[in-house]
């Protein structure tokens, strides 16, 4: 008899079955496993995710396959340069359009991910590194709400913390 | 040995033209050429929006916290992502960054502004092209045994400050988590009314203060009394050298000011300059006790220096080595002892005490009694203990002082001692003594002096070192950080005062070679005197070695004096001394920086960069620190 599968189940009721150790990387999950089943698995465990649809699904549980043996440290290691990278795979992983990007955050925050959460923050903070807030505004399809007045103001506000 | 470098040939004479290119390893037959190659942060997020903001938009923590229905919504926006969501990516960012995103719209504004503000630096050594950790965006520390992540913004021109304290207003001074006064523009006159005056309305907006790190002079006791909701600071590191804290700070009955200094969940405390025992009472008293009984409980870190900053080149010591032999004397509060800070102040047994560093204290063996019963010292982690004197006084026979504290020390993970005697030194012993083998960093300043008659010869002086060399050796499995300085009392220099002089390893003991167990080094800091050949050896068998820090007379070889002519002021300092760094990254081509007495090289491959501006950074890596505590 095969090990038992933790099955989770999209918004489109489209079921993913997966080893426990790959779900597992969702604290979420994890606890949920853990408070029903304190004996540990016997049988197949059915997980609904009502907010997630099957596309980012499959692509988060793609993420927690690869990640399965990885162990996540906090970035205060020994590690001497100032901002730590995204992992390369992480970074090839979400190249992916700006909506697929944002399903994937949210799916990581709903399920608990942290390690993909941070790399998707990331890679949406990397989108905006250098840009002019009128690029910015091009970039994420933002209309700016501000008067040119309150434009000024707030720039005037933070004007110390800019670069000179 | 033939290399391509050596220590008494700067790069720049005829004979010793510098070739970036060509690898050191194959230029010579030496030995060296067998070297081989190459072997849930936490974010704050803003509790309210203030109503006064002139840009308070409609959106606040509440109403964006995410809910189940949020996931619902596609988010096909940026600003369509949650509030925490959006505060995240804000956490990655720069300060320059986010500047520019506050500007984008209101929404995105709401959710950057709080990361703008959270941890405020300010650094006039902050270099933006410096890419070290310290200087980095993002700030991890401890709290409650948990790694919490604050977003830094610095402030590194006295323009920048002011325009700081002009523009904030209520609302943005009350997103103020951190507020971290390490290195003050030098062009501030903090003197000035005006400027005094916004800093009393910066502080009195501080409602969500957690840490506050006042390191210049400048530092008045006004401003904590400013500080609107005391109960949530938990940090506090403090410079009163010309605070006005005498008349503040009156001893018992309590002056009326004192009784609004509470700050009932403290658990970082470091002062300096407390300069005597009397001034130490007080303000341990009115500033860290006062009405709050729980502090010592509550305590993890406890700082106390005597004086400012201690200067570690400082050449005159007090007093005199044969005053430390003083029988039948008993130590009192004029000698700024121990029992003076523990029994004489209103703290209680430190029960929950992680870290403690004390400063220019005096000790006698009795007092050892002291410090075991007000300090919980099993569950210390880091200890330091500077500029301490050992005075032998009474006619008994009691262990030295650190002798009897060794065996309570089971949890010790970083060790600093600078421990002065006459007649011997406890410290190999203690070290041996220490009952768990756990130690990461150790910083030791070895204080020799004529009382130690053993240092005349040859045979015990030898003993001696090879006795440090073994009992340092004993941490081999854990030690990843050392620093090592021997410092010598010219005796009768003058009467009451010492002259202490920088002093290397004797050449004829096997102390550098026995360095070469401790394999999992990664930090290390000696002074090879003439034994540069030991020490490169050292270099040479430490697989992990990546930060090395020389220093000393000798470090950078030859005194040369003809490139002060070829290259006036630019990094003038660095060219005399490179070859040297470039020999010892010949032995260990895995170094990553190497200081050579002040001037810093991080190594890229077989070349070396000069680098300025990172050596708080460098000596917060290589030695215990102030910042590591804080």
């Amino acid at each position: 008899m095969s090990s038992p599968k933790v099955i989770i189940i999209s918004s489109e009721d489209e079921r993913f079955p997966v080893d426990p150790k790959v779900a597992e990387k969702s604290v979420l999950i994890k606890n949920m496993i853990n408070d029903l089943n304190p004996d540990g698995l016997t049988e197949d465990f059915e997980i609904p995710t009502p907010n997630v649809r099957a596309n980012v699904l499959s692509k988060v549980l793609e993420w927690c396959e690869h990640h399965k043996n990885t162990t996540f440290h906090e970035e205060e290691d020994d590690d001497t340069k100032k901002t730590t990278p995204v992992e390369e795979w992480d970074k090839n992983f979400l190249k992916v359009d700006q909506e697929m990007l944002y399903d994937i955050i949210m799916a990581a925050n709903y399920l608990n991910i942290t390690p993909l959460m941070i790399s998707g923050c990331k890679v949406v903070a990397e989108m905006i590194k250098s840009k002019s807030p009128e690029e910015l505004r091009k970039t994420f399809n933002i209309v700016n709400d501000f008067t040119p007045e309150e434009e000024a103001a707030i720039r005037r506000e933070n004007e110390w913390a800019e670069d000179r | 040995m033939i290399n391509q470098y050596s220590l008494n040939s700067p790069i720049g004479y005829s004979k010793n033209p510098y070739n970036p290119t060509q690898s050191p390893q194959s230029t010579s037959s030496s030995a060296l050429a067998e070297v081989p190659r190459g072997s849930s942060p936490h974010f704050a997020i803003p509790r309210f929006s203030a109503p006064d903001s002139p840009l308070n938009t409609s959106e606040s923590y509440y109403s964006h916290h995410s809910t189940p229905q949020d996931y619902n919504d596609r988010a096909t926006n940026f600003q369509d992502l949650p509030f925490e969501v959006r505060s995240r990516v804000a956490a990655e960012l720069s300060q320059y960054d986010c500047v520019r995103l506050l500007t984008v719209s209101k929404t995105v504004y709401s959710s950057t502004i709080a990361r703008l503000y959270e941890h405020i630096i300010i650094d006039q050594q902050f270099d933006r092209f410096n890419n070290e950790k310290e200087y980095g965006y993002k700030k991890i520390t401890m709290q409650d045994g948990q790694p919490v992540a604050s977003s830094c913004t610095y402030i590194n021109s006295a323009f920048a400050f002011k325009r700081f304290l002009q523009s904030t207003n209520a609302h943005t001074t009350s997103l103020i988590r951190r507020f971290d006064c390490v290195d003050l523009p030098d062009s501030l006159n903090l003197y000035d009314h005006q400027l005094h005056d916004q800093l009393l309305r910066l502080f009195e907006h501080m409602c969500l203060l957690s840490q506050l790190v006042w390191l210049n002079d400048n530092f008045r006791l006004e401003y904590l009394h400013q500080l609107p909701h005391k109960h949530l600071v938990s940090t506090l590191v403090l410079n009163i050298k010309f605070s006005n804290y005498l008349s503040e700070l009156e001893p018992l009955p309590y002056h009326e000011d004192c009784k609004g200094l509470v700050f009932p969940n403290l658990v970082n405390f470091q002062i300096q300059p407390f300069q005597n025992s009397s001034k130490l009472v007080r303000i341990v008293n009115n500033l860290l006790v006062n009405n709050n009984p729980n502090v010592s409980d509550n305590l993890d870190t406890l700082v106390l220096s005597r004086y400012q900053r201690r200067d570690s080149t400082s050449t005159m010591t007090l007093p005199n080595c044969d005053e430390l032999m003083a029988p039948g004397r008993s130590l009192g509060p004029k000698d700024e002892n121990i029992t003076v800070l523990f029994k004489g102040s209103r703290l209680r047994y430190l029960s929950n005490l992680t870290c403690l560093s004390l400063d220019n204290l005096s000790v006698s063996p009795r007092e050892a009694r002291t410090f075991i019963e007000s300090v919980n010292l099993a569950g210390l982690d880091t200890l330091v203990l500077r500029g301490i004197l050992e005075y032998l006084v009474g006619n008994d026979r009691c262990q030295p002082f650190l002798l009897e504290i060794a065996q309570h020390l089971t949890s010790l993970k970083h060790l600093s001692l600078d421990h002065r005697q006459a007649l011997v030194d406890s410290v190999p012993e203690f070290l041996l003594c220490l009952p768990a083998r756990k130690l990461e960093s150790l910083d030791l300043v070895i204080r020799n002096n004529p009382t130690k008659d053993y240092l005349d010869h040859g045979d015990r002086e030898r003993e001696y070192y090879d006795d440090y060399a073994r009992a340092i050796g004993l941490f081999r499995n854990t030690l990843t950080r050392l620093s090592f300085e021997v410092r010598e009392e010219v005796h009768g220099y003058n009467d009451t005062n010492n002259l202490n002089i920088l002093q290397c390893v004797p050449a004829h003991t096997s102390f550098y070679t026995q360095l070469q167990q401790l394999t999992h080094l990664r930090c290390l800091r000696v002074s090879p005197g003439e034994q540069v050949e030991e020490v490169a050896l050292l270099v040479q068998r430490l697989p992990l070695l990546v930060m090395l820090d020389i220093f000393g007379n000798k470090a950078g070889g030859a005194p040369n004096l003809g490139l002060g002519m070829v290259h006036p002021t630019i990094y003038d300092e660095w060219f005399k001394v490179q070859h040297v760094a470039l020999l010892y990254l010949q032995y260990n081509p895995k170094l990553e920086y190497i200081r050579i007495n002040q001037c810093i090289f991080e190594c890229n491959g077989p070349n070396i960069e000069p680098r300025n501006g990172i050596s708080r950074w460098f000596d917060g890596k290589i030695r215990l620190s102030r910042s590591e505590l804080a």
